[in-house]
């Protein structure tokens, strides 16, 4: 059947228009060495097919046919340039296991060409491609009944796509190249040397580049390999600015690969500028306005290749958005989500619809900020202003979340709107819609509530468990949700169980030959968490070491967004360490810096220092003015306040915070709200010397602050407790034991003495069990550590 | 009054008035038929509007002879070196030459000169310094056989055979100055002619070839080497400049450029190619007045050059301006020049006046025409344009200028695909014209194919990141699609390449108003009415926006300024309609009598409007009755009868929500722009 006439409308033509696009991808350059590949394959074929028509009396057997592509395998993948005396070696090997002269005629044909008695050919003789010949009558009949056709290669082999993209860039090298090409491999045959080809061929679009981007193919390999990495773990990809480098070369020299914006912009991302991040991302999307055709049909009738694509319309808005989100820029991202959403919806496009649907829900969980401190103050305030004219579109849009969540199974619709829309991104997103839905009831404060949120996570992981995780999106959905947990549990006071899985996560994070150590955000996060439950237990020596781990795994010039939570950390931590050991001037060393990437911790913290350094009023003042948005915040604030009262002696106004606290920890969901609140009431009541009320209330608490306080709670409570039972005059000694378990190591030099002067009462002469040997010792040891650490000793009831 | 204008204004009601009327002047919506708008600019007005102040000399006439003198000196140099472009330009400008330039005693003067040309070109040793370049035995060739040998490789150069050229020279060059000179020159003209021919090799990837070592920076390196720099020939420095172009040492080339025209002013090459590499506006005027420069008008016509560069096109009439009033009248050059940049600020009929009256005097001339056809293709005059695509097409088939013509001659009969075809063709003829491409782009937005127009556009940037249209493509059509926030960031970028383009601020103002970024669009509408609104919408998208936003008084003031601008404009008279309605409702509102009968008089000036004036003609009439009969009450505020009548009077109008408390008065107007 003689083939179908093209048919040709009379429209613009985009193929020539925007050029070729198959004339802008780069193919494989040619070098000498692959010229004589080129010469080996050549000589391998005619061994064992024949030489025109008359065929070979020998062919290949299996064997044979695997040793040679062994060969053939290794040369092509090879990443630098091979020397004649080289590759003439392992053609003699090759000679060595298959015989048939084939080193000889190699070498003859190489020969050939260097002296010019031949010219440079990158094609094959037809028999080549057709690939298949009857044997001939006098090959002997083997019981293998594969022989009875034979056949050199096949179409879809690696090797022979190899040396299509060989040959395309020798077409389409100019003539000054071919000049070129020739030149150097004649040189390459004469010298036998590998000096000459350190620059195979210098002009034009043959010009020497590292091998991982000299062709179109390894470029768009290498940009998302690197891209990857850059989200993936930072500190695997090249260093940014060598990336850069590389882009620019790929973007000049590979039109084709566009892919490179994508990168860039993902770079200026981790070097915070925003403004090249957007001007890159809107390149790489603008670029891909048009792409080659998937209608191959199409295509062959019209001869044209290129075709429209309104893909980056929906997607656009998307990326873009999320670096506004990343930089703070809330409102931009939700005006840009939103008209994602509406692109998508016109165009009938699911999947970009669920996800930009949940990049409004990300949006605005993420900035209303109460989970985690993890904003920037400033983005916080912008935040709360803004939050009510988002709050209704927000509401709409929560809906389809909701009804997403409902789609278990990936709808015909959306999948045979796109075919490369694989079902592991639908189960992607289907969790991650299930985990936001949960990271909203945690937000609600429902999350300990009876619901089908415990569900929507566990479906959603079993989803992803079933999954090929190709791309470690599961492995990072995973993390993530870790992450959160971690911090979820922190706020209610459960720090080991905390710890453990912080642990659990750190540890399962490991290299494999697919997936490098994941580095993201959420690892950063359960790192932290794993320090502030250290810190909680009272383990400050590990917390410490774990903090100089992460500091090194996260630097800040490579991956800021981690970095950031470990800078927190680590002032919270060395601030709570020093105050506990009285060092007032190193505390406010650390607060430096945190007013703006943790305005809550800073103003809970400044105002405890300013309050132990004597300056009560401004302490209030500062806890008084900060406007806080978190459940736990507020609760904090007025529990702060009340005990910088209690401690100054105002007893009302003390009462009237621990109320306000008491009032916000009956709606809260934490699990250690209630004994925070209440404990302070008993260190109020302490200190207005109603024992007996006290002891009635801390008594009720003893349950709960085994399983929910951290040691300086526990601290704390037991010397209240050890007192209550003193001043009524009952055996306060099992209290006294628990309390100086809490505080061993010198980590509270301050609650020690408080510790010993109740001792050294309890043994006085005058005192319950008086023990005048006991006495001396607390007394001796109160006078050493006084000596290490001065400072007074009130400043007990945190 | 608060006016942040840096112009001391008067705080009366006279000078309001004025002021409003300098903005409308500023704005262009009022001028003279038949008068060049630009001319009605004060250097002050303008440098405020742009930011730029450069200075503004008015100078003496210019001396014919002198000028003749330099051009004649000019000619003879680019002859004699083969600079064949500014030959042509040199002669150009002679051949038009104002006729009593063509004065008797000038034409000694050109003979005089002419004569001294001859004299140095043919023999070497015409001047006693080139003596010293007569090295001792070297004479090897007889100078009659050097003389032919020499104007052998001169018509070579003009053949375009350079390197043989250069291969003669090299005989040659020892013994003649000149052609010491023009074997440079060939080698320079030979290594570009081959560049530019490999370039056609891959025009897709034209970067790669240029790194590696080119034998520009070979030849570079060689007259350093010979410290041609220091040459008194300054025509070495000239050729190094532009080697210097060439290898992509910008800053090195404008030094040359500089040093030459320091050193010998009438270089004009040189001028404009320094044109091309200065960095900026203020820079280059601060050149040109400079002591060390001495020109007589080409300062002038480089500064006008750079301004067209620079998107100051106001300015740069101007000076084109300057340099007709001084005397050079009826040159082509410096009247398309005007006309190019009328195109570009949009006064198309001016534009159009001017490229016919070169058309009159130099029919085959194609320098520039695509802006005509440009000029036709916006005013729509599709016979005109049809009559000129027919005309070049004849001559110039395969000009570039003429593709594009023919183009836009396709576009206006809406066949977008023909266009698209010729201007793909001029595309390929001046593949770095990044106008080709925006307009490509905004065929495919005929043809509704937003994807090939956003390329396109892409393209546009890639060749001149610097070109405005090429973002505001790309905004509008992302606009066009239906999403702003999107489209905000082109629009941005777009106006960072043109700040003062009202229509990029109006754009952009819109956008924001979509985005209810109120404040931001506000300061777009005022800016591009304070840059001169050339499409006049600035003031009418403000009122609207304050409008819309229930800040009555704010639409009210902009209204007002609206009317005064616009009133005798007749494109605008529905605008201008409900600007009068809103206005009369508005100042009945807050009981401005006074001012809401004077626009209720206006409003009887339209029919439709008629029965809306008589009515708050009425009300008015009953509450300053009521009012009359009432002397000795208290209190005249609002009765319920005129708030019942404010409320029925606004049913014709978006109904503004507040009460609005007597905030204006007459005269007291808060301009706060």
């Amino acid at each position: 059947m003689p083939p179908k006439k093209a048919q040709t409308r009379r429209i613009v033509s985009l193929d020539s228009l925007f050029g070729h696009t198959l004339l802008n991808i780069t193919g494989e350059p040619v070098t000498p060495t692959k010229i004589a590949i080129f010469q080996l394959i050549r000589t391998l074929f005619h061994a064992h097919f024949g030489v025109g028509a008359v065929p070979s009396l020998k062919p290949f057997d299996k064997d044979e046919k695997t040793r040679v592509f062994t060969v053939l395998y290794g040369l092509i993948i090879m990443k630098s340039e091979i020397s004649y005396d080289d590759f003439r070696c392992i053609v003699r090997i090759l000679n060595d296991g298959l015989g048939r002269s084939i080193y000889y005629r190699f070498v003859t044909s190489m020969e050939k060409l260097a002296h010019g008695e031949d010219q440079i050919e990158m094609l094959f003789e037809d028999a080549f491609y057709t690939a298949k010949r009857p044997n001939h009558e006098k090959v002997l009949k083997r019981e293998d009944s594969w022989l009875d056709e034979l056949t050199f290669m096949n179409s879809n082999s690696f090797l022979y796509i190899w040396i299509k993209r060989v040959m395309m860039q020798y077409t389409r090298t100019s003539q000054n190249g071919t000049f070129e090409i020739a030149e150097k491999f004649q040189k390459w045959i004469i010298s036998g040397t590998l000096e000459i080809i350190s620059h195979p061929i210098l002009s034009g679009i043959n010009r020497a580049l590292p091998t991982e981007i000299d062709c179109s193919i390894r470029a768009r390999h290498w940009c998302a390999a690197q891209l990857r990495l850059v989200q993936l773990c930072p500190t695997k990809a090249m260093s940014y600015f060598q990336i850069l480098d590389w882009c620019d070369t790929i973007h000049r020299r590979h039109h084709d690969v566009v892919d490179v914006h994508l990168l860039r912009a993902a770079i200026f991302v981790q070097l915070k500028n925003s403004s090249d991040a957007v001007k890159s991302l809107k390149q790489f999307f603008d670029m891909s306005m048009l792409e080659i055709t998937e209608n191959s049909k199409h295509a062959l009738e019209t001869l044209k290749l290129m075709s429209p694509s309104q893909v980056a319309l929906r997607f656009g808005p998307i990326l873009q958005g999320r670096v506004h989100r990343i930089f703070g820029e809330r409102q931009i991202a939700s005006a840009l989500f939103a008209e994602s959403i509406q692109q998508s919806q016109v165009n009938v496009d699911d999947m970009c619809n669920r996800i930009a649907n949940m990049e409004v829900t990300i949006n605005s969980i993420y900035m209303s900020g109460p989970l985690l401190q993890r904003l920037s103050g400033e983005t916080f305030a912008a935040g709360k202003k803004e939050e009510e004219s988002v709050e209704n579109e927000r509401r709409v849009q929560q809906n389809s979340v909701h009804a997403a969540v409902d789609l278990n199974v990936p709808t015909l619709r959306s999948l045979q709107k796109n075919f490369r829309e694989d079902y592991e991104l639908h189960a992607f997103l289907v969790s991650m819609c299930k985990f936001l839905l949960c990271i909203q009831d945690m937000m609600d404060g429902k999350f300990f509530k009876h619901n089908s949120t415990a569900d929507y996570v566990s479906v959603g992981f079993h989803r992803l468990r079933l999954l090929l995780d190709m791309n470690n999106k599961g492995f990072v959905l995973q993390a993530f949700a870790n992450a959160i947990m971690t911090s979820g549990l922190i706020q209610s006071g459960m720090y080991h169980q905390a710890k453990r899985v912080a642990e659990t996560m750190i540890v399962s994070n490991c290299d494999a030959p697919n997936s490098p150590i994941l580095e993201t955000e959420s690892h950063a996060v359960a790192g932290v968490n794993l320090v502030y439950s250290l810190a909680a237990v009272g383990d400050y020596e590990k917390a410490q070491k774990t903090i100089d781990i992460l500091k090194n795994r996260f630097p800040e010039n490579i991956n800021w967004m981690a970095a950031r939570h470990v800078d927190i950390c680590s002032k919270i931590v060395n601030f709570e360490r020093n105050f506990l050991l009285n060092k007032y001037s190193e505390c406010s060393r650390h607060l430096a810096g945190l007013e703006t990437s943790a305005p809550l911790e800073f103003v809970l913290r400044k105002s405890l220092l300013l309050a132990a350094t004597g300056k009560l009023a401004e302490a209030v003042l500062l806890l008084g003015t900060y406007e806080c948005g978190d459940v736990r915040g507020s609760m904090r604030i007025h529990m702060q306040m009340a005990t910088i009262h209690t401690a100054y002696g105002q007893f009302e106004t003390a009462e009237i915070q621990i109320q306000e606290a008491g009032k916000v920890a009956v709606n809260a969901h934490f699990l250690d709200a209630n004994l925070l609140v209440v404990r302070r009431v008993g260190s109020l009541m302490l200190g207005r010397f109603m024992a007996r009320e006290a002891y009635q209330v801390l008594h009720a608490l003893s349950a709960k602050i085994e399983h929910f306080g951290s040691f300086i709670e526990k601290a704390i409570y037991h010397v209240s407790m050890a007192r209550c039972l003193r001043l009524m005059h009952k055996d306060p000694r099992v209290h006294l034991k628990q309390c100086k378990a809490q505080i061993i190591g010198n980590k509270w030099p301050a609650m020690e003495k408080l510790l010993l002067t109740e001792l050294t009462i309890l043994h006085h002469s005058g005192g319950l069990y008086p023990d005048e040997q006991k006495e001396m010792k607390a007394k001796e040891r109160f006078g050493k550590i006084e000596a290490d650490f001065p400072g007074p000793c009130t400043w007990m009831f945190i | 009054m608060n006016v942040s204008f840096s112009t001391p204004v008067q705080n009366s009601t006279a000078s309001r008035l004025a002021l409003i009327q300098q903005a409308a002047a500023r704005s262009g919506a009022l001028p003279p038929a038949g008068q060049y708008r630009g001319s009605k600019l004060s250097p002050f007005d303008v440098s405020q509007m742009s930011g730029v102040s450069i200075s503004m000399v008015e100078r003496a006439k210019i001396n014919g002879p002198e000028f003749v003198e330099e051009l004649e000196w000019l000619r003879q140099q680019t002859t004699s070196r083969c600079f064949l472009d500014a030959e042509m330009w040199t002669n150009e400008i002679l051949a038009h030459l104002p006729d009593k330039w063509c004065a008797p005693n000038t034409l000694n003067l050109y003979n005089q000169v002419s004569e001294l040309v001859l004299d140095n070109t043919r023999s070497p040793m015409a001047s006693p310094a080139s003596n010293s370049l007569y090295a001792p035995g070297e004479d090897q060739m007889p100078t009659v056989k050097r003389n032919h040998t020499s104007r052998f490789a001169q018509s070579l150069i003009k053949n375009k055979e350079f390197r043989r050229a250069a291969f003669f020279l090299e005989k040659t060059m020892n013994g003649n100055k000149l052609d010491h000179f023009l074997h440079f020159r060939c080698l320079f003209l030979a290594y570009y002619q081959e560049h530019l021919e490999n370039d056609a090799e891959g025009i897709e990837r034209k970067t790669s070839f240029a790194e590696e070592r080119s034998p520009f920076s070979l030849l570079y390196q060689r007259m350093e080497d010979k410290k041609l720099r220091e040459n008194e020939d300054v025509w070495f420095e000239y050729l190094m400049g532009l080697l210097e172009v060439e290898l992509g040492l910008k800053d090195l080339a404008e030094k040359s450029f500089r040093n030459v025209v320091i050193r010998e002013p009438r270089i004009w090459p040189a001028w404009e190619a320094l044109s091309r590499l200065i960095a900026d506006i203020e820079d280059a005027d601060k050149f040109v007045t400079s002591a060390e420069v001495k020109s007589l008008w080409m300062g002038d016509w480089f500064m006008t050059l750079v301004l067209q560069r620079f998107h100051q096109h106001s300015m740069a009439i101007q000076k084109a301006e300057q340099l007709v009033t001084r005397g050079m009248t009826g040159l082509p050059m410096i009247i398309t020049k005007i006309a190019a940049c009328s195109n570009a600020r949009h006064d198309h009929d001016q534009a159009i006046s001017n490229f016919e009256d070169v058309r009159k005097a130099d029919p085959y001339r194609l320098g520039d025409l695509h802006l005509l056809s440009d000029s036709l293709y916006i005013r729509n005059d599709q016979k005109k344009l049809s009559t000129l695509a027919i005309e070049v097409y004849k001559v110039h088939k395969f000009r570039w200028e003429t593709c594009c013509i023919v183009a836009n001659y396709h576009a206006i009969r809406r066949d977008s695909e023909h266009a698209i075809k010729f201007f793909q063709r001029a595309l390929r003829l001046n593949p770095g014209l990044a106008a080709l491409w925006v307009l490509i782009g905004h065929e495919f937005m005929e043809m509704k194919n937003n994807a090939a127009a956003c390329v396109s556009y892409r393209r546009a940037i890639e060749i001149d990141p610097a070109d405005h249209r090429g973002w505001y493509g790309l905004g509008q059509m992302y606009d066009i699609m239906k999403m702003p926030a999107y489209a905000l960031f082109y629009y941005q970028e777009a106006q960072k390449c043109k700040p003062h383009d009202s229509r990029l601020l109006v754009a952009l103002g819109d956008i924001y108003s979509k985005l209810n970024r109120i404040e931001d669009a506000e300061k777009c509408f005022t800016g591009a009415y304070l840059f001169g609104d050339v499409e006049g919408n600035a003031l009418w998208s403000l009122a609207k926006l304050h409008e819309r936003y229930s800040d009555d008084n704010k639409a009210a003031q902009a209204f007002e300024v609206f009317l005064v601008v616009y009133e005798l404009v007749t494109s605008a008279e529905e605008k201008i309609i409900y600007a009068i309605a809103f206005l009369a409702n508005h100042f009945f509102k807050i009981e401005d009598f006074d001012k809401a009968s004077e626009y209720a008089t206006k409003c009887l000036a339209f029919e439709t409007l008629c029965q809306e004036g008589n009515r708050l003609f009425r009300e008015i009439a009953k509450i300053q009755a009521r009012e009359s009969r009432l002397p000795v009450e208290e209190a005249p505020g609002p009765s319920n009868a005129s708030a019942a009548g404010g409320q029925e009077a606004m049913d014709t109008e978006e109904a503004p929500q507040e009460g609005g408390e007597e905030e204006m008065s007459e005269g007291e107007d808060d301009f706060s722009f």
